[in-house]
């Protein structure tokens, strides 16, 4: 079984340097997206981030409101949902922002 | 120089890393982390630079640290130098206390004659003790042998005291 997208990987690496080097953000905040990422990934079963699509996040928000905790057996907190689906969030925004940017740049570039 | 083995609990499971940050988190040289590249520590896939998933250095290096670990059966003492758990000669030990509750068993290697140790608690030494035969030190031992033994004691005192009881009868 797949456990792991090698384009993922390279991806999630040059957002955790963003969110590091740019955002100036903590060591732990870097790790709560990591875990996020992961899970999200695990839904998705590695499928490349770059053919992403909305029912994608749609299906796994419905898909985490049902899981359980490994620790105690209880559903997955608000909190928890809250906080994992905001790091996604924020990534695919991230994401679709710069291809937004790559493509107005080509669009720039292009010639006459 | 980091330690001979590297702690797998440091290592992230939702992060990748470089061979440079691997080297960086156990103070390590870089080469040692391409040598376990090497030796069978997977990579992401073949492009540079080379990326290592944190969730699968940690099960390496797990499974690197319980590999080399030689628990010893009963009936057996570890040979350092041997470098592996083996029967004593002739199957004798002799036990040393340390306290009342534990102490060492001291045997000899059968192959290359060295003085074995193994710890162990008295309440144990049945479960460890298999073929063995353990021998127990008869007396306490004293710092010096002495042939004639001490004037200074009080014998005198309790010599009286039995005359005393003695008499009373």
């Amino acid at each position: 079984m797949q456990n792991h997208n090698p384009v993922n990987e390279r991806i999630k690496r040059r957002y955790f340097a963003f969110l590091k080097e740019a955002k100036r953000h903590s060591e732990p905040t870097l790790d709560a997206a990591a875990k996020a990422l992961s899970r999200f990934e695990a839904y998705t079963r590695y499928r490349d981030f770059r053919v992403f699509h909305f029912e994608q996040a749609v299906a796994f928000k419905k898909h985490l409101a049902e899981q359980k905790g490994r620790q105690s057996g209880a559903k997955l907190s608000r909190a928890t949902l809250h906080a994992t689906l905001t790091q996604l969030k924020r990534f695919l925004q991230s994401l679709f922002l710069q291809s937004l940017a790559i493509s107005r740049a080509a669009r720039y570039i292009r010639p006459d | 120089m980091g330690k001979r083995q590297p702690n797998h609990r440091l290592v992230k499971i939702h992060r990748s890393y470089t061979v440079e940050e691997i080297a960086d988190l156990f103070r390590l040289h870089k080469n040692t982390v391409r040598q376990w590249v090497k030796d069978g520590l997977a990579t992401i896939d073949n492009k540079r630079p080379m990326l290592i998933l944190g969730h699968v250095l940690a099960a390496f290096l797990q499974t690197r640290r319980s590999k080399n670990k030689q628990r010893c059966k009963p009936g057996e003492l570890y040979c350092v130098r041997c470098r592996a758990p083996k029967p004593p000669a002739g199957d004798m030990a002799e036990y040393y206390p340390i306290t009342e509750k534990f102490g060492n068993l001291i045997a000899i290697c059968p192959d290359c004659d060295a003085i074995m140790n193994r710890r162990i608690s008295l309440v144990k030494i049945d479960q460890i003790r298999g073929k063995m035969e353990i021998s127990f030190p008869e007396a306490v031992q004293q710092i010096i042998d002495r042939a004639s033994p001490t004037v200074n004691s009080d014998l005198r005192e309790r010599s009286s005291d039995h005359a005393k009881s003695q008499s009373c009868q």
